[in-house]
């Protein structure tokens, strides 16, 4: 569409009402016949009331925190994992080979069978953010949680730990207190770290996890010093 | 050339590597985790709500109909909705059956829907140039006459008049990409 060569560089301000009082008054006698300026000035005009529902104080969107593109393409991979091994496709292979269907339960028992020994995920699983107890520390984990056979197993991804191979400890608290042990891990140098744990309680006999500094006890304490905490959400 | 959107929304149920979610992700995380912040007050419920709501955006991708609105329609209302949810949450207390706080009253389905309109407004004007956003906040908000602005910014009268009228025009342009108003 073209401008009007005459008005045109007065239609921002005339729908904003900003001009001087006799600039206004031309432009309205203007617009009221003018094939061009005309259907501009209705298509801006609802440009004001929806200017009205901002505050000029709005400031531009914050970021999420790096650890959020993280969570969501592991949970993402995840989920892509287990829809390739979900039931409604395994059914719709056993129709695509109905005279195998039994040779392949077969063999699908027995690989279950000896998988279950190991350490293979349940279907069961929860997260937890894990936050600094303390406002001065920048760290944060977040922390996928499993039921195995053994347990609980952890993925863990932690951020703005302490660098050059710090070494954290990561528990899984009980209600009535007691503390287990998931195992130690190490930071990297930048203050990351992204570890496989495996802790001897189930989902669902603690809702919290902490991670504490050092692989020894703080003096008084059974553990280390904790530097992040959260509670799984399933 | 980069895809569309409604391209990548469209790869996402084929899309093993993660490369399309990213992508989406980087292009909406921002003004999304900021609506949910906005409305929630609360960082990590708001990290959480943007987590679901991408969540959502692979799994529900088959379901995603270009012909009902843009991509960025559809991600404000899985937002929105997670949004609801939250709060939902939120308000059950302990002792309190989870059913008795299933219907959110009206008015805060309508203070959300001004909550998405006013950030939605937020995110358009901050694509706007410098120079277009603040003719606008001087006029609009400021209520100043495009002379004073002129008088004010130390620039041609005739510079001021063209600038706001490019900068309206962009901004209609922004809103219509977005379907706002």
């Amino acid at each position: 569409m073209g401008r009007c060569a005459s008005h045109g560089e007065l239609v921002g301000g005339y729908v904003l009402g900003a001009l001087e009082p006799a600039e206004m008054e031309g432009m309205r006698r203007h617009v009221a016949g003018c094939p061009t300026c005309g259907p501009e000035v209705r298509r801006m005009s609802t440009l004001p009331g929806l200017l009205d529902t901002a505050h000029p104080g709005d400031v531009p969107p914050p970021a999420a925190s790096p650890e959020v593109e993280q969570a969501i393409l592991d949970r993402f991979v995840r989920e892509r994992r287990r829809a390739a091994a979900s039931p409604r496709r395994r059914r719709r292979r056993r129709l695509f080979a109905a005279l195998a269907a039994a040779c392949v339960a077969a063999i699908v028992l027995v690989v279950a069978l000896l998988v279950n020994g190991d350490e293979a995920e349940t279907s069961a699983y929860a997260t937890a953010r894990l936050t600094p107890p303390n406002t001065g520390s920048t760290a944060r984990a977040t922390a996928w949680v499993d039921a195995v056979p053994a347990g609980t197993s952890v993925s863990l991804g932690a951020w703005g730990l302490d660098g050059g191979g710090a070494v954290y400890q990561l528990w899984c608290v009980r209600p009535n207190g007691e503390w287990v042990s998931g195992g130690t891990f190490r930071s990297s140098a930048g203050g990351n770290a992204k570890a496989k744990l495996t802790a001897a309680v189930k989902p669902g006999d603690y809702h919290v996890i902490v991670i504490t500094q050092g692989s020894r006890p703080a003096e008084g304490s059974a553990h280390g010093r904790p530097v992040l905490r959260g509670k799984l959400r399933y | 050339m980069a895809p569309s959107d409604a391209t990548l929304v469209e790869r996402l149920p084929l899309d093993n590597s993660g490369d399309e979610l990213r992508e989406l992700y980087r292009r909406y995380s921002g003004e999304l985790y900021g609506f949910a912040l906005n409305a929630l007050t609360d960082r990590e419920l708001a990290e959480e709500v943007v987590q679901d709501v991408f969540a959502r955006a692979w799994r529900r991708a088959a379901d995603y109909d270009p012909r009902r609105g843009s991509v960025r329609t559809w991600l404000y209302a899985i937002t929105r909705n997670r949004i609801v949810d939250a709060r939902r949450r939120g308000a059950v207390r302990p002792g309190l059956a989870p059913q008795d706080a299933e219907e959110m009253p009206a008015e805060v389905d309508s203070e959300l829907e001004q909550a998405v309109l006013r950030w939605q407004m937020a995110a358009a004007l901050t694509r706007l140039s410098p120079e277009h956003r603040e003719v606008i906040r001087l006029a609009h908000y400021g209520g100043l006459t495009l002379r004073e602005i002129s008088e004010r910014m130390g620039i041609p009268l005739g510079t001021v008049k063209s600038r706001t009228s490019y900068a309206m025009r962009t901004l209609r342009l922004i809103l219509d990409e977005m379907e706002v108003g």
